[in-house]
């Protein structure tokens, strides 16, 4: 019973990193209908990031918590400059272009970051710092719930809780949605798209930055490579939810990471991928628009 | 006029979650006439079109064809639209739904294409069969063209034709199916008055020429009135009435449920 | 030539660069020791890069506004002139006696990975099914000759049929589940299968010897002829070449059969496909199966002419590529594809000089290309059924 508890702890974390990025997948995708390839070269830049903050103000001598809070927060304002440039760049130019032109630019671009990261620091696996204090009341199950793990779920679930305000609350989160629905219609409403879009992508970004400085400190090591996988498996977390679905890329993300820790435990971790995979194919085949997605029914 | 029935629904029921689109829907066609289905927005008449042409399947009820050439009967619902089609029935789009990116030419010769029998194997063998076949294809579809006139415009791309020529392409393509019962989905809708009455002549000219039935749904009640033989009037989802244009025009049924302000 | 406006704006695009790139370029962390090192020239060389990379741009569009739309798209609705094909043609036949071994050996690849953009192009361009697992067609080509092989002493040119085939079902076996799905649904459950079929060649050891991959796969013979090492080079880029042109004449074949508008006609729009008789579930299935069998038989001629595979050469990435070459080259035409083959495969390899730059050149011509060419190199060439054989009757 430990074990399971301790499989579905793991698969929890591994399920809100995904959370945090697939957030940023199906934002975008919601908006404009784009899979956004280069996403996960965002998380991977914060993490490298956040490292070389981190590393510079350590060399200054200031203390961890210190350190991981500058360094984090640097890390997140990076994370938003780049998106923000990534779609002006890359995606603005080709709105009206056939709809597999912006998935390549994406896809150029994806390897361009990767590169770029690789020649401007290393093509080595780096040691991320460990910054995060122990946490005092923790002690009694710290066998099983590290702090860095304990960091990443209420930090998960404060940022999706303020996510979730923003979007139904506020002004910016209401003409966003109202895009989501109808490009045309919210344009003709008086709503700059231009500027929705940007608040999309740095957000997602910020997002994606979180998740990359949460699981670089946990993991203990990052490197240029680190943000294709990721960007993948949250993809698919966003696609098993219901892309463009919000509350479904997070369930989507939990069910991802539980199924990955539990074919790891109980079978193999040589299988691990081919059974997050597996769930997601024999999903789309009964559920077409994914767990939470909405059922578009073509009107003739 | 013969009396030849080519379609029959019977207690016809749709329903969508707890709303009753169609109600005990019961209606017979004939050979070579044209029937036009009136009624307010929401009566249940595009929600009929798609029951017909397979798009859903009915909740209760059945839907018989009579093909007129063979007099063979046979229960349509449950059928796939591309298999209805192949039995001799085609239709139009209510919002214009042509092949975009593909040519005037090329948008018919698909809808010939469920008369031709090449696969995979025969289009890259390309055998003397074959190529006779893509000969016929082309021909015909270059007769149909030539039928809506737009054969001038056969090389152009579908997305670049006027709105009032797309329709005709559309109904070009519907024909290429050969069907012996053609249904028109608001054919008229959106179109100028210029236009519309092209469309009529046209609409004549087909029934004339290829002696098939047509089936309309529209809201122009100057169009309908003008083409069709015989009119039914749907409301909320049930069949109000039946008759001849002058009939409908007197039934005090209709007029109160729909034509009452209009005419 | 710029006024003083576009010149402020160009320094700001700098500034906001230089931010950019701050701590990533200047920065340097050491793994090892954890020491620091400040590289602040680096700066000055994005500030100066951006800057006139910025203005050229700026140029370029002040240029191209002026020019007009039809010169704009010079590429677009144009047959290829018959001089340009048979220069081509000559060039082809002649160049492995023209140039070394390397150069043929990287030549054959580019014409392989022709082929294999032409068979994605039957899914992705005239299909409209994105696909992004296609590396796992070729990977089931590639071991099915090399387990034939192995196991059954099967030849080269046998296996091509046998491999073909083999994908053909794959294909079909991937298709059915994928029936009911749309757009990038499709994309990731493709590429679910392509990761699926990757790890299962990494990690069924018993049946495909693992990550480590199977060796000393023969090369092709020429009726039982062995070639020496030097001279099958050549052979097999004359197979590749012998491959490239069947496939242009099959495609094209296709492309303007009925099975070939059907597949158009699915991908502008299924319900009036469907409401015009055509079968949808038999269309996408041939059309799966159909681009599989192309990536089957390059399969094949992959690990004959490496004579090694392992699960390595299969990835994403592959994929990608594959799929990249369709888009650039402009989804579903012939020539267009030809091109963005040469250019992604070629321009990596003959990069090599730029040592680690030349990924970050290969990504960035990509989003260049798509950016200022969108609808791909190449636009579509309508089919003129004018010159068709009349009816005879």
């Amino acid at each position: 019973m430990e074990y399971f508890l301790e499989l579905l702890l793991s698969g929890l974390i591994r399920g809100s990193i995904y959370a945090l990025i697939a957030l940023g997948y199906t934002m975008v995708y919601g908006i404009i209908e784009l899979i956004n390839f280069a996403h996960g070269e965002i998380y991977m830049i914060s993490a490298f990031i956040a490292l070389i903050f981190a590393s510079v103000l350590n060399a200054y001598g200031l203390n961890s918590l210190a350190t991981f809070a500058i360094a984090s927060s640097l890390a997140i304002v990076y994370a938003a400059a780049y998106g923000f440039t990534l779609e002006k760049l890359a995606y603005k130019p080709l709105r009206n272009a056939p709809r597999l032109s912006p998935l390549i630019s994406a896809i150029g671009l994806s390897i361009v970051l990767q590169n770029y990261v690789m020649l401007a620091q290393t093509s080595s696996f780096v040691p991320f710092p460990n910054l995060i204090p122990d946490f005092a009341f923790l002690n009694s199950i710290s066998h099983i719930l590290f702090p860095s793990e304990f960091l990443i779920l209420v930090i998960t679930t404060i940022v999706m809780i303020i996510l979730t305000i923003v979007i139904k609350y506020t002004k910016i989160g209401k003409a966003m949605r109202a895009v989501a629905q109808d490009r045309m219609m919210a344009m003709l409403l008086g709503i700059n798209i231009n500027y929705i879009i940007s608040v999309t992508f740095i957000i997602g970004s910020c997002l994606a930055a979180i998740g990359g400085v949460l699981i670089a400190s946990h993991i203990g090591q990052i490197n240029f490579f680190i943000g294709f996988i990721a960007g993948i498996k949250a993809f698919t977390a966003a696609v098993l939810g219901g892309i463009g679905n919000i509350p479904g890329a997070v369930l989507g993300s939990i069910i991802l990471g539980c199924t990955e820790s539990f074919a790891t435990g109980y079978v193999s971790s040589d299988y691990e991928d081919v059974f997050a995979f597996a769930i997601l194919v024999l999903l789309l085949i009964f559920r077409p628009e994914g767990i939470l997605g909405k059922k578009r029914d073509q009107k003739v | 006029m013969s009396h030849n029935k080519i379609l029959e629904i019977q207690n016809l029921s749709m329903e969508f979650g707890g709303l009753q689109a169609l109600d005990s829907i019961n209606i017979t066609f004939y050979e070579k006439e044209v029937v036009a289905i009136i009624g307010p927005n929401g009566a249940g008449k595009t929600t009929l079109f798609n029951c017909i042409t397979g798009v859903y399947v009915p909740t209760r009820g059945n839907i018989f064809i009579q093909n007129p050439y063979t007099q063979m009967k046979e229960k349509i619902n449950g059928l796939k639209p591309n298999i209805i089609t192949r039995k001799g029935m085609a239709r139009t789009f209510q919002n214009i739904r042509l092949f975009k990116n593909m040519t005037v030419l090329e948008n018919v010769m698909i809808g010939r294409h469920c008369h031709a029998k090449a696969g995979i194997i025969s289009a890259m063998v390309r055998s003397k069969k074959t190529r006779d076949e893509e000969a016929r294809i082309i021909h015909d579809s270059r007769e149909l063209l030539k039928k809506v006139n737009l054969v001038d415009e056969q090389y152009e791309y579908a997305k670049n034709l006027s709105y009032g020529y797309q329709k005709r392409l559309e109904i070009a393509r519907a024909l290429a199916t050969k069907p012996f019962l053609l249904l028109l989905d608001e054919p008229a809708a959106g179109m100028n008055s210029k236009e519309t009455a092209e469309l009529m002549d046209l609409l004549k000219e087909i029934k004339k020429d290829l002696h098939i039935a047509l089936l309309l749904i529209d809201h122009d009640m100057h169009f309908i009135m003008n083409l069709s033989e015989k009119i039914f009037v749907m409301d909320y989802g049930k069949k109000i009435a039946e008759g001849t244009p002058e009939e409908i025009q007197k039934n005090p049924l209709v007029i109160k449920a729909y034509l009452g302000e209009n005419i | 030539m710029f006024s003083f406006k576009e010149i402020k704006k160009s320094f700001l695009i700098s500034l906001w660069f230089m931010f950019l790139t701050f701590p990533l370029m200047v920065i340097k962390i050491n793994p090892e020791t954890h020491s620091i090192l400040w590289e602040w020239k680096n700066m000055l060389w994005v500030g100066i890069g951006t800057f006139c990379i910025s203005l050229l741009v700026r140029f370029y569009q002040a240029r191209n506004k002026k020019k007009s739309l039809s010169k704009k798209l010079f590429f677009a609705d144009r047959k290829i002139p018959t001089s340009v094909i048979v220069a081509f043609l000559f060039f082809s036949i002649i160049f492995p006696f023209l140039f070394s071994n390397y150069h043929v050996n990287i030549m054959t690849t580019a014409l392989m990975y022709i082929v294999l953009g032409l068979g994605l192009n039957i899914i992705v361009g005239l299909a409209g099914l994105l696909n992004l697992g296609y590396a796992a067609f070729y990977a089931i080509g590639a071991y099915s000759y090399a387990l034939l092989n192995y196991h059954f002493g099967i030849g080269f040119w046998l296996a091509i049929p046998i491999a073909a085939l083999l994908s053909a079902l794959a294909g079909i076996l991937l298709g059915f589940p994928v029936l009911r799905l749309r757009g990038d649904y499709l994309a990731i459950v493709t590429l679910c299968f392509g990761t699926i079929i990757r790890l299962i060649l990494e990690n069924w050891d018993e049946l495909t010897f693992g990550p480590s991959g199977i060796s000393q796969i023969p090369r092709p013979t020429f009726f039982g002829i062995e070639f020496s090492p030097h001279n099958v080079t050549t052979y097999i880029y004359f197979i590749a070449l012998g491959f490239v042109f069947f496939t242009i004449f099959m495609v094209n074949r296709l492309k303007h059969s009925k099975i070939g508008r059907e597949w158009q006609a699915l991908r502008e729009d299924e319900i009036a496909c469907e409401a015009m008789g055509v079968d949808k579930t038999k269309t996408k299935l041939s059309a799966f199966a159909l681009g599989a069998t192309w990536a089957g038989m390059m399969g094949v001629l992959f690990a004959a002419k490496t004579t090694f595979i392992n699960p390595a050469s299969f990835t994403f990435i592959e994929s990608v590529i594959m799929l990249s070459i369709v888009v650039l080259g402009g989804m579903g035409s012939i020539s267009g594809i030809i091109i963005a083959a040469l250019i992604l495969i070629l321009l990596p390899e003959y990069l090599r000089e730029l040592g680690n730059y030349r990924m970050i050149v290969f990504g960035l011509s990509m989003v260049v290309i798509i950016i200022f060419k969108p609808h791909g190199l190449i636009g579509n060439v309508k089919k003129n059924y004018k010159t068709d054989y009349d009816v005879s009757q």
